[in-house]
């Protein structure tokens, strides 16, 4: 999803009809849409007549104003790992796409500073049962992540990977996506 | 996927005896409360207090049980145990899915 985003915002040619960017023919600028309306566009282009849906969760980070701006859409909050504070699930929540065109969603904005990261993930890692069928869970998650948090960003992926494998022990089925940012510090001093 | 049924007045009341509604159920948990539609109930009431685990699957045999039973009828939940409510929660399901604490209060909001 990350790649199709980044393929369709710098694309050119991809500017008209894309859910991310409205398109204004006068000045032949395009605007990039805010995380909720691209959301509230792809679910009126996504509307199943059975019980299809699907999640997602899309944000924007402005580097300038120092803030993420992101839409929720049916998918676990993302935690918050911010040095000297405990990782926190952030997030409102949302409504899945797809089930009803009159859903309205809506965006959440935090401010970010350097050096924080922002952990996404799917619910295989949550919903993941070990031998005596128990969820992995998200204070499992959010204690590793504490205790785990001075680690450089790779190595608390595939540690906490390593982690959720054990516990899963090749029992389940659905898949596991970790996707983490890392605001880097600014080094040009 | 088993049920027990009951009606209390007009209301069907549905008790799921599944502890996880997941994808290897959610067929037949669909199947089972629409052949209740189907069979002229339109007001359902269900008994989540079995259910521990609900996953997406599980969500979507639910939405596409509300979109056959329609504006016009009703399917509120009541019983439910907290993982059950953290989901219905995070993807706002409570909303479509009116959620209360007893089977009276569930019963008497869609009477």
């Amino acid at each position: 999803m990350l790649s199709v985003t980044l393929s369709m915002m710098l694309t050119p040619d991809a500017t008209h009809g894309s859910p991310l960017k409205r398109y204004d023919r006068a000045t032949g600028l395009s605007e990039v849409l805010s995380p909720a309306d691209a959301v509230n566009e792809l679910n009126q282009r996504f509307q199943f007549k059975d019980d299809r849906y699907f999640t997602m969760i899309y944000g924007i980070f402005d580097i300038r104003s120092q803030t993420l701006k992101f839409a929720q859409a049916g998918h676990p909050g993302p935690v918050l790992i911010r040095k000297g504070f405990e990782p926190a699930i952030i997030g409102t929540g949302g409504m899945p796409i797809g089930l009803w065109p009159s859903i309205e969603f809506d965006c959440f904005e935090i401010p970010v500073r350097r050096g924080d990261r922002i952990l996404l993930y799917s619910d295989g890692v949550t919903e993941c049962l070990n031998e005596q069928r128990l969820a992995f869970g998200e204070e499992r998650l959010l204690t590793f992540i504490r205790d785990w948090a001075s680690l450089p960003l790779e190595e608390l992926l595939e540690d906490l990977l390593t982690e959720i494998r054990r516990w899963r022990n090749g029992e389940s089925t659905d898949d596991i996506s970790l996707l983490a940012i890392e605001i880097a510090e600014d080094r040009r001093h | 996927m088993k049920f027990a049924e009951s009606t209390n007045g007009s209301v069907l009341v549905v008790k799921v005896l599944s502890s996880r509604i997941t994808a290897d159920i959610a067929p037949s948990f669909k199947e089972g409360i629409i052949n209740y539609v189907n069979k002229g109930s339109r007001k359902i009431v269900l008994d989540m207090s079995e259910v521990t685990f609900i996953d997406s699957s599980g969500l979507g045999a639910l939405i596409g049980c509300i979109k056959v039973i329609g504006d016009d009828g009703a399917l509120v939940l009541y019983g439910a145990r907290d993982a059950v409510v953290s989901m219905f929660k995070l993807t706002r399901m409570n909303k479509v899915f009116p959620m209360y604490a007893s089977q009276e209060e569930a019963v008497s909001a869609v009477s």
